[in-house]
């Protein structure tokens, strides 16, 4: 009868002997390389001037973009979100006063890789960049020599770029004084620049030991302002 | 004593050539599992398309248990059986970011009838061709596990079904006293049935295909078993050469 009974043990463990599969297996995937994938405007400078309404255009570039979602942040207002590779949107400065605005694209995308996040849209990366409007809703402001150097002898006159809208022109007035310790001056030279790049100037007209002044004007929006003058005796 | 009892009220017409036994056995069992196969398969693609995913297991052929209750009469065995056996897959996906997979586990659970008759017999050792018909009663289930940059999710669902089959089989037997030990190797075909979740038995599975999901548990059986006879006393017949001398 013990015997019997002994029969009956396998069967007590027959059902803990169930076949369960078990083990595990690395796949080689290439994590993505995102160092290609940029968000930028269509306009190549970092600080841009508006003095009322503009257009812009953001665009996303980069390699096996498989979605993506951006967004226009100006100051801290969502300005634009958008699934697009690119897409256009519009900053007003009609009611900021004149001043600088960080205006930043956000992009957050996924790219197309045989990852299981990638597959399963749980892998996403982002690229910022940041842009400067400078808001040009005030009057015309001067702009003031940062410095006279001596090259070969010939000053070199230095200022800032204009950030405005409606560049014209800047033109450099010199002044001329009879001697070194005289305060009466006449109008001497002038040159005007038609490029907004231009920010120096040298004076090959310079006579040594003479004392001269200069000043910047600058011309935009159809108006003029007048930096201070800077005087320069070598 | 009290199953040899029981066995001569079910069976009035014993005779002295007959005899009850049981016996307890394992065998390795194959399955086809074409239909689980290509549903594991679909459901991948469904769910990661593009993903290279790994079979690190394939239905492989795998152990199974069997009881069993015979009612031998001169050449003729009748008999009541249960069988329990497992098989499975694994689909495997593991990478920089996370790891996938997807079991399945089949166990069925099987009772039926069988019959066999004596081709041959040298001494104590018989050689028999058996044909048993089983009711299958299949357990599915789905373990899907995936875990992402350290967040894991697991779910598991679970399904049934009910196969009809047929085994034949051929079946080596050789007795010790009341201990007998026999080998066996066949074939199962089945019907298979359709899979109903478990907790919806009105909703069955299909792939994509449209069609119905099964368990195509058919396939080769070899399995082998210890069995004891039960109430000898009466046998003479086709009971064990050696015990009857023994008697006598």
């Amino acid at each position: 009868m013990n015997v019997k009974l002994l029969f009956f043990l396998p069967a007590l463990a027959t059902w803990s002997c169930d076949f369960r599969p078990g083990g595990s297996s690395f796949t080689e995937v290439k994590q993505p390389d995102v160092r290609d994938v940029k968000v930028r405007l269509s306009i190549a400078s970092d600080t841009i001037a508006i003095d009322q309404v503009k257009l812009f255009t953001f665009i996303l570039d980069g390699s096996d973009i498989r979605s993506s979602n951006t967004a226009v942040i100006f100051r801290k207002d969502t300005l634009l979100k958008s699934a697009s590779r690119s897409a256009d949107f519009t900053v007003s400065a009609g009611t900021l006063g004149p001043g600088f605005y960080p205006l930043q694209l956000l992009s957050v995308f996924t790219k197309t890789t045989k990852s299981l996040s990638s597959v399963l849209g749980v892998e996403s990366f982002y690229t910022v960049r940041n842009y400067t409007i400078y808001a040009d809703t005030g009057p015309l402001q001067p702009i003031q020599i940062t410095g006279i150097t001596t090259v070969n002898g010939r000053p070199k006159v230095k200022w800032p770029k204009y950030i405005g809208t409606n560049f014209q022109n800047y033109t450099i007035y010199k002044r001329c004084y009879a001697t070194p310790s005289s305060t009466s001056f006449t109008n001497c030279y002038f040159i005007s620049f038609a490029e907004i790049g231009k920010t120096s100037f040298v004076d090959d007209l310079y006579i040594s030991g003479t004392k001269v002044d200069y000043r910047v004007t600058i011309t935009a929006k159809d108006s003029e302002a007048t930096g201070n003058p800077v005087i320069y005796l070598n | 004593m009290r199953v040899a009892i029981l066995a001569a009220l079910l069976f009035p017409m014993i005779s002295l050539a007959q005899y009850f036994s049981g016996s307890l056995g394992a065998g390795y069992g194959s399955y086809s599992m074409n239909s689980l196969r290509l549903f594991s398969k679909q459901i991948v693609e469904q769910k990661l398309p593009g993903i290279e995913v790994q079979t690190l297991h394939d239905y492989p052929n795998y152990f199974y248990y069997i009881l069993q209750v015979n009612y031998t009469n001169k050449k003729s065995t009748y008999g009541l059986y249960a069988v329990h056996g497992s098989t499975g897959s694994r689909l495997y996906h593991g990478d920089y970011s996370g790891t996938y997979r997807l079991d399945n586990l089949v166990s069925y659970s099987s009772i039926g009838l069988h019959v066999g008759e004596e081709f041959a017999k040298w001494g104590s050792v018989t050689l028999s061709g058996n044909v048993r018909i089983t009711a299958n009663f299949n357990a599915v289930d789905y373990i899907e596990r995936i875990e992402v940059f350290g967040v894991a999710a697991e779910e598991k669902t679970g399904f049934g079904s009910l196969n009809i089959g047929i085994q034949p089989y051929i079946s080596l037997r050789k007795t010790f006293q009341r201990l007998i030990a026999s080998i066996e190797g066949g074939y199962e075909y089945q019907i298979p049935g359709k899979l109903f979740f478990n907790d919806r038995k009105d909703i069955f599975l299909l792939n994509s295909t449209g069609s119905p999901v099964v368990v195509n548990g058919f396939g080769f059986r070899f399995g082998a078993a210890i069995g004891w006879i039960f109430n000898a006393r009466l046998g003479e017949g086709p009971a064990p050469t050696r015990y009857k001398k023994s008697k006598k």
